[in-house]
């Protein structure tokens, strides 16, 4: 045996660079293929739609054209929007303070995971008593209902989220604040809040995602006007069929708006779940 | 600028109480250096001075007002903490003027007040930068900082330089000095290090399990230390200590007889201590100022540079002893040297209730 050459080791080096490298890609090609798949399908012509080995084929715009300007989708989509919008502003204004407390205060040390309880549970279980409670309310098929289903998961995971940020920042911070004139509650707003604004962001996002992509209250607690996107997808979903190229429309829609949120504050996203959102 | 008064003051957590009744008078002007082991309430003490830790029981005056219930915000002074807790999100003159602003001072004198504490600290050229940016001694400087522009009361310091390295560290503590004597603000300062407290206070609180041992100007600490944990608390490497019991004329101790009168009745249990540095040659003694001469058999010597540490063994226990580096060649692994201790240098304590009883 003779010890590694100089050559050796780099071309080893760059045999691994190259296996990377190729994971990366086939991980990426497993990624983006079901959008291709799908934005294949939404521009086939009808009668190729149940072909999925076809890739060659005159492209047709009627599945966007009818989707986008005759379909309910495009209400569909700001219904979703409202619900999801709704329910973050309001996990966020709650959550935040509750999560603070959490994190500072006695009172809370013992009782953080108890914040987790509505999670434990099946949504099944939950649902039925909601129903009851909304239809009581003469709140069924409105977006309201769909927004208070939406924070019983929601809440739970922003706090959660917060705690932990909060936990990281220095209790000194706040007390320095005290100390130079502000209360405890101007010292949480003028200095903690921002300090834990990426926090803030990430956990924004987390329960965007979460109301957006929900189906299973929404399904049960809205029926027409008030139908939000992951409905409507559903609904192309038949007893005559499945209409395959303008469900494909509907998904590729439902995608956008979650990517776009995800590429302006990927940033914010990565530090905040890369642990040490805040470093001193 | 105002004294501060400790009347009493006690604080449990729950069950476990950490302050014992503290009372404690700091004169206007004066730098106070609160010093002990960790657990032993110098923190809580001076936490319950900002007010961030509520009182059990017992009042805290700054100047002439009774402050123990007042909030942080109300009593008018300045703490720099050990992690700095400088605000991330702002620039260094935005955490500076912070305090002002929530005084509602007009913009231009913050600014002015900003820019002059900046000056006395140099670090007039950081101003828009933004804490992280900084190394740790700058953001130390604007921690210090942002005390000053406050004008307050008082000055409360809760280990500032301890995330500091050595050098820098002896750095900040004469600079910390000299702004003490330019400000001649009342200070208030926290450490468990002892070589902080000697050279900054101008006297020293040692606390130990939640009580006062002793209050004094760091050479009476040192020179007359009032209790067996003072005098093994001070000084580096420690103070030697021998077991021992009062005899018809002098002490008998482990390690010999020690011509040494005393009050105490003939069989009290006493410990006798000497300080590393008060080991003598017998013949730098004169016949008077020995107090005894004992055998040690040398081990092995820490060389400090001009002086070294030498680990002396008698009657199976160890000492320490510290010496010029000329003296040392005398201390070969397993020599036998002679050394005497001086009457004037030792110190008696009680061995059940550890009080200084003589020397």
């Amino acid at each position: 045996m003779t010890a590694p050459t100089q050559d050796g080791l780099l071309s080893r080096r760059r045999l691994t660079l190259v296996a990377i490298e190729f994971v990366v890609a086939l991980a990426i090609a497993i990624v983006l293929f079901p959008f291709l798949w799908i934005f294949l399908a939404s521009i086939k012509p009808p009668e190729l739609v149940t072909e999925p080995n076809v890739w060659m084929f005159p492209p047709t715009a009627a599945n966007w054209h009818d989707v986008l300007l005759e379909s309910d989708v495009p209400k569909n989509i700001i219904n979703s929007f409202v619900v999801s919008v709704a329910t973050v502003i309001i996990a966020l204004v709650t959550g935040c303070p509750a999560a603070y407390s959490f994190s500072r205060f006695k009172t809370g040390s013992g009782t953080r995971f108890s914040v987790l309880a509505a999670e434990m549970m099946p949504p099944a279980i939950l649902i039925l008593p909601l129903f009851l409670v909304l239809f009581r309310l003469g709140l069924i098929d409105t977006l309201a209902a769909v927004v208070l289903a939406h924070l019983t998961f929601v809440v739970p995971v922003v706090t959660w989220f917060l705690i932990g940020f909060f936990d990281e920042i220095p209790r000194e911070l706040e007390e320095q604040a005290m100390i130079d004139g502000y209360t405890q509650f101007q010292a949480f707003y003028k200095v903690i809040l921002p300090v834990v604004r990426p926090g803030l962001a990430a956990a924004a996002v987390f329960g965007f995602v979460l109301s957006w992509n929900d189906m299973f209250y929404a399904l049960i607690l809205t029926g027409g006007e008030s139908r939000t996107l992951p409905v409507a997808i559903a609904g192309f979903w038949t007893f005559r069929g499945i209409d395959m190229g303008k469900m494909a429309v509907a998904i590729l829609v439902a995608v956008v708006p979650i990517l776009i949120i995800s590429f302006f504050i990927q940033k914010h996203l990565v530090r905040s779940l890369g642990g040490g959102a805040v470093k001193f | 600028m105002s004294g501060v008064q400790l009347k009493n003051l006690r604080k449990s957590f729950g069950l476990t109480e950490v302050l014992k009744g503290i009372n404690l008078t700091v004169e206007s002007r004066e730098f106070t250096v609160l010093l002990g082991p960790s657990g032993c309430g110098k923190s809580t003490t001076l936490r319950m001075l900002a007010g961030l830790e509520p009182v059990s029981e017992g009042e805290i005056w700054i100047g002439d007002r009774n402050v123990t219930d007042l909030e942080p915000r109300d009593r008018n002074i300045a703490m720099v903490f050990q992690n700095y807790a400088l605000y991330p999100n702002m620039t260094i003159a935005q955490n500076m003027g912070f305090g002002l602003k929530a005084k509602k001072m007009p913009r231009a004198e913050i600014s002015a007040r900003v820019n002059e504490a900046a000056a006395m600290l140099n670090i007039a050229d950081l101003l828009a930068r933004r804490p992280k940016e900084l190394s740790g001694g700058q953001q130390q400087r604007v921690a210090i900082g942002r005390a000053i522009v406050r004008e307050p009361n008082l000055f409360l310091f809760d280990e500032p330089l301890s995330n500091l390295d050595t050098k820098l560290r002896v750095e900040m503590r004469t600079e910390l000095l000299r702004l003490h004597r330019s400000l001649d603000a009342t200070t208030i300062y926290v450490t468990h290090d002892q070589e902080e407290a000697m050279t900054m206070a101008n006297r020293i609180v040692v606390m130990n399990g939640g009580q006062i041992e002793q209050i004094g100007t760091p050479s009476e600490i040192y020179f007359k230390p009032n209790s067996r944990m003072v005098a093994g608390f001070i000084g580096s490497p420690a103070m030697n200590f021998v077991d021992g019991r009062v005899g018809v004329d002098g002490l008998e101790t482990s390690i010999g007889p020690v011509a040494h009168p005393t009050k105490l009745a003939s069989g009290d249990a006493v410990i006798l201590g000497f300080r590393p540095d008060d080991l003598y040659f017998p013949d730098e003694l004169t016949a008077y100022q020995a107090a005894m001469s004992v055998d040690f058999t040398a081990e092995f010597v820490e060389l400090l540079g001009a002086r070294g540490i030498v680990t002396l063994r008698a009657a199976g226990a160890e000492f320490k002893g510290v010496f010029e580096e000329r003296f040392l060649h005398r201390f070969a692994e397993g020599a036998t040297v002679a050394l005497a201790l001086s009457r004037d240098r030792l110190h008696l304590f009680s061995a059940t209730s550890g009080e200084r009883v003589g020397g």
